[in-house]
């Protein structure tokens, strides 16, 4: 069936992408002569923050799993990523770099899906109207506008927003994700709180990709209703509601879904700036800790971890089209 | 050498003919141009110890003497927008140029030679352009301390040869199944003319719009690396004006003029790219 | 009366940014009950903005300037959108031209037909009701019932059309206008097509208008045939007068094109092109190709529709 045969092609390349990005992962600190922890504490000493060099690197070698050749520890490397060992941190240590990690994932991951799936459901929704209805001078006009905006990146629209919300019309907290002294629970006063803070960055987000996903759809929805089958299911004197759904909107999701791959790397990116200028406790605010901090294994383990989370939603969002698409599975004619 | 006749008359009708009526193209061409301009303009007339750490008072709103004022370490904002604007440029263009020549010739390369070297090159392009490249530049740069604006533009460079690669590489296989020598067998143009005059021109106007989009998306990863502090912290680029005005907390202190300049500039950077790119995507899609 | 549909005076034009296209420029015709009235000429007279025009489906830059359009004592052209739908496919249905685009591709053949018979019902259908019903739509067009569970995609563009055909009578309408359902096909499946149609004919008493600038085809069929010249009608007649005593010059034209196969005939073409219809020439559109025509009057005067008898019309200066 081509199902089987699209999936397998698809787990296949998926497979490919992890193996290459953990390769990637691994060269990178191995680029520099010496030895990776060296250069990492290397640092740290000029810095002077480090004292006893020699000592510290034996014993964070052997903490860090660095003895053996490069083969040896590539394979060791690949299988603890796997297990989801992904070394201590400089600073913190012994703090477990994944423990970190798990601390302030769930935040990102909150952000990022909430903002990529409403982004995309209202851009999309929009999009259909906008194209339905294209005659109207307003939406050319809307469209033209929204054109613009597009250009510009996540962490301009990060800093307006603050600026405007946050600092001009203090509706909005500009940091954090919940306020100082605040008890942590279920209660709806949290959640609220938590709501307020998540706010300003959700938006950020929402803003920036939204345009996409309209002018996409709405170009879209406009050429789908010249083509035939739409005339055809107009002649059969089908009702308005099935036409625009059934015929037009099913047919002018398709490249909507596609893109979805592709936008995902670039939210990803501006999620992190955007959570690093709001101070949002998410991968983003580790990353630019860490880097502060010099802690480059925390660096290490947070991209891997994004770009594995990337690879897998790629790999299911790659599953879905051919889901929506018989043609996929069938085969043209 | 009919050929290269024929073909720069053919280059610059097509340019002359399109070029004027194509509003977006014309626009963002105006205002990037103005941009070059100011920048380059201001850097040679303006005195560099404005730049100068203390130079002028801290913090100071716009005057007669500083006319977008001070920053938090004494600096000239109007000053050191030009200068950050011209590296930044500076970066935009390394980036793209080594980005869209390196993709291009790996994308023919790879199409070219075809079979199972194509396939895996096919496979690692997809990879590159799905992948959000900034987690990558942020783990190297992370590491590699660099000194130099243009080291970081290079980096970032090797993570932005795969839009070019896909683009060159689609058309090279689709050349390869047109079996194309048999065509110009029968047509009676030899091959190299099919290459001038019918896939030259796709190509050409298809890379420029590829050029654009990579300018922009240099400026765009070499700012974010810079709030990040990971870029040439010795050099000033827009991004690193930003990195400072973060730090400082400019944004939240009222220091509108820092913060807001810096924003303007950029703005008006990415809006006319974009411009230019919409304008060369619209000229592709009427060839 | 015979009488189920009548066109009068229908002007139905293009905008176009270097001007007006006058694609229908005024039709006269009229189609009896259980009568196949075929519509021919060459290709971009009319024919197929004239059947888009009588179910009113004329998109933007195409409208009707004026006419009227009369079905079952209804002037179509006035009536609104709920009223039209009630009309589209119940009484009038439709196959287009190029049926390889006119199925929804990502819907299954079933949902297709099930989608036209609940949006004409009022109230709820249930899919198991309709499903003995699309079986049976299937079959009497020759396909298999297994059809019904395909996308387009699997199917060949034969498939595809006796799908659209068994589409246009599934609400039983008394109208069909069938939009050149042979071309793009080739001659064995055409024939099966051509066949399809008669039969349907015959068993549900329908008329069919069939639009096709293939004068065998036509042959094979209709009863009556109207010859279409530059958004004009030319001559309208039974199939035999047509084919046996044509009267308008063109007419004459096309039916010696015809090629016999018993017979050594000379095959002439018509010299010229097919005019302009932005600005068509002025008195009768035919005149500059015409080898009859009158100095000083086809080049000056459009001819009017002349009825001959009840059955037979021609617009010629010759027959004044």
């Amino acid at each position: 069936m081509g199902v089987i045969k699209i999936l397998f092609k698809r787990l296949v390349t998926t497979l490919f992408s992890i193996f290459l990005s953990i390769t990637i992962v691994f060269i990178v600190p191995r680029l520099v002569p010496g030895n990776p922890i060296e250069t990492m504490l290397q640092q740290l000493y000029v810095e002077g923050q480090a004292f006893q060099l020699e000592q510290m690197v034996k014993e964070y070698e052997e903490a860090f799993g660095l003895r053996g050749s490069l083969l040896e520890q590539y394979f060791k490397f690949i299988v603890q990523t796997l297990k989801g060992d992904l070394g201590f941190s400089i600073f913190l240590f012994p703090t477990a770099v994944i423990e970190l990690i798990l601390r302030y994932l769930p935040w990102t991951i909150g952000l990022l899906l909430t903002a990529f799936i409403l982004s995309w459901v209202i851009g999309t929704l929009i999009g259909l109207l906008a194209g339905w209805r294209e005659s109207s001078r307003l939406m050319q006009i809307t469209a033209s506008f929204l054109v613009f905006i597009r250009g510009l990146p996540f962490y301009i629209l990060a800093l307006l927003l603050q600026f405007f919300f946050a600092y001009s019309l203090r509706l909005f907290p500009s940091s954090g994700a919940y306020s100082v002294g605040i008890t942590v629970s279920l209660s709806l006063n949290f959640i609220l709180d938590v709501m307020k803070h998540s706010f300003l960055p959700a938006l950020c987000l929402v803003l920036g990709s939204v345009t996409g996903w309209f002018l996409g759809m709405r170009a879209m929805v406009i050429n789908i209703k010249n083509e035939d089958f739409v005339k055809f299911a107009e002649a059969k004197g089908l009702r308005r509601s099935t036409v625009v759904w059934s015929y037009v909107f099913r047919n002018a999701l398709l490249p909507q879904v596609t893109g979805l791959s592709l936008s995902l790397a670039s939210v990803v990116g501006g999620a992190i700036l955007t959570e690093t200028i709001f101070a949002y406790p998410g991968i983003g605010t580790l990353i630019n800790l860490s880097i502060r901090r010099l802690d480059y294994p925390v660096i290490q383990g947070c991209v891997l971890v994004m770009i594995l989370s990337v690879c897998i939603a790629n790999f299911v969002m790659d599953i879905i089209y051919p889901l929506l698409d018989p043609r996929i599975r069938y085969g043209e004619g | 050498m009919s050929v290269l006749r024929k073909l720069s008359f053919n280059a610059i009708n097509i340019k002359a003919g399109r070029f004027l009526s194509n509003k977006w193209l014309c626009t963002g061409l105006t205002f990037f141009v103005v941009i070059i301009m100011i920048s380059v303009i201001g850097v040679i007339l303006f005195p560099s110890d404005y730049m100068r750490i203390g130079r002028f008072p801290l913090e100071r709103p716009p005057s007669k003497e500083n006319i977008l004022g001070t920053d938090s370490m004494g600096r000239d904002v109007f000053f050191s927008l030009l200068m950050a604007t011209e590296k930044s440029l500076l970066v935009g263009l390394i980036v793209a140029a080594v980005g869209t020549f390196l993709g291009a010739i790996i994308g023919f390369t790879s199409g070219y030679i075809g079979g199972i070297f194509d396939s895996i090159t096919g496979v690692i392009i997809d990879f590159f352009i799905s992948v959000p490249s900034l987690l990558f530049l942020i783990l190297i740069s992370a590491l590699i301390k660099v000194m130099d604006i243009r080291q970081v533009a290079l980096i970032i460079a090797i993570f932005s040869w795969a839009g070019a690669a896909r683009g060159v590489r689609a058309q090279t296989l689709s050349l390869k199944e047109r079996d194309f020598i048999n065509v110009s067998k029968i047509s009676g143009m030899n091959s190299m003319e099919i290459i001038a005059f019918d896939i030259m021109p796709y190509m050409a106007q298809w890379l420029s719009a590829h050029f654009i989009n990579s300018f922009l998306g240099g400026i765009l990863a070499e700012s974010g690396l810079a709030i990040l502090g990971l870029s040439a912290m010795n050099e000033m680029t827009l991004g690193m004006m930003l990195y400072w005005s973060i730090t400082y907390n400019a944004l939240m202190r009222g220091l509108w003029w820092w913060w807001g300049s810096i924003i303007a500039m950029l703005t008006l950077v990415f809006t006319s790219l974009y411009m230019m790119h919409i304008g060369l995507d619209k000229a592709i899609r009427k060839m | 009366m015979d009488e189920l549909l009548s066109v009068k005076s229908l002007f139905a034009y293009y905008e176009t940014p270097t001007g007006v296209v006058r694609a229908v420029d005024g039709v006269d015709l009229r189609v009896d009950k259980n009568e196949s009235f075929g519509i021919c000429g060459e290709s971009g007279c009319g024919k197929s903005t004239l059947a888009l025009a009588i179910l009113k489906l004329l998109k933007y830059p195409g409208y009707i300037k004026s006419g009227e359009i009369i079905f079952e004592n209804t002037d179509i052209i006035k009536l609104d959108e709920k009223s039209l739908r009630e009309i589209r496919w119940k009484k009038i249905s439709y196959i287009p031209q190029s049926s390889m685009n006119a199925l929804n591709p990502v819907k299954r053949i079933f949902d297709q037909f099930f989608d036209v018979i609940k949006d004409h019902t009022n109230g709820s259908v249930r899919k198991s009701e309709v499903k003995q019903q699309v079986k049976g739509l299937l079959e009497s067009v020759g396909l298999s019932p297994e059809v019904a569970n395909m996308y387009p995609c699997e199917l060949s563009g034969g498939m595809k059309q006796r799908v659209i055909v068994a589409m246009s009578i599934a609400l039983t309408p008394s109208l069909i206008i069938a939009d050149e359902p042979t071309t793009a096909l080739d001659v064995i499946v055409q024939r099966g097509i051509i066949q399809l149609l008669q039969d349907i004919k015959n068993k549900l008493k329908n008329s069919l208008i069939l639009i096709s600038h293939d004068m065998a085809v036509q042959a094979q069929i209709s009863d009556k045939i109207a010859v279409m010249y530059a958004g004009k009608i030319a001559e309208i007649g039974k199939l035999n007068e047509i084919f046996h005593r044509p009267l308008h010059p063109y007419t004459r034209a096309l039916i010696s094109a015809v090629p016999l196969i018993k017979s050594d005939k000379i095959i002439r073409g018509i010299p010229g092109k097919p005019p302009s219809l932005k600005n068509p020439p002025s008195g009768c559109r035919f005149n500059p190709r015409c080898p009859e025509s009158l100095q000083g009057k086809c080049d000056v005067e459009d001819p009017p529709l002349i009825e001959i008898n009840d059955d037979r019309v021609v617009a010629c200066h010759l027959y004044v």
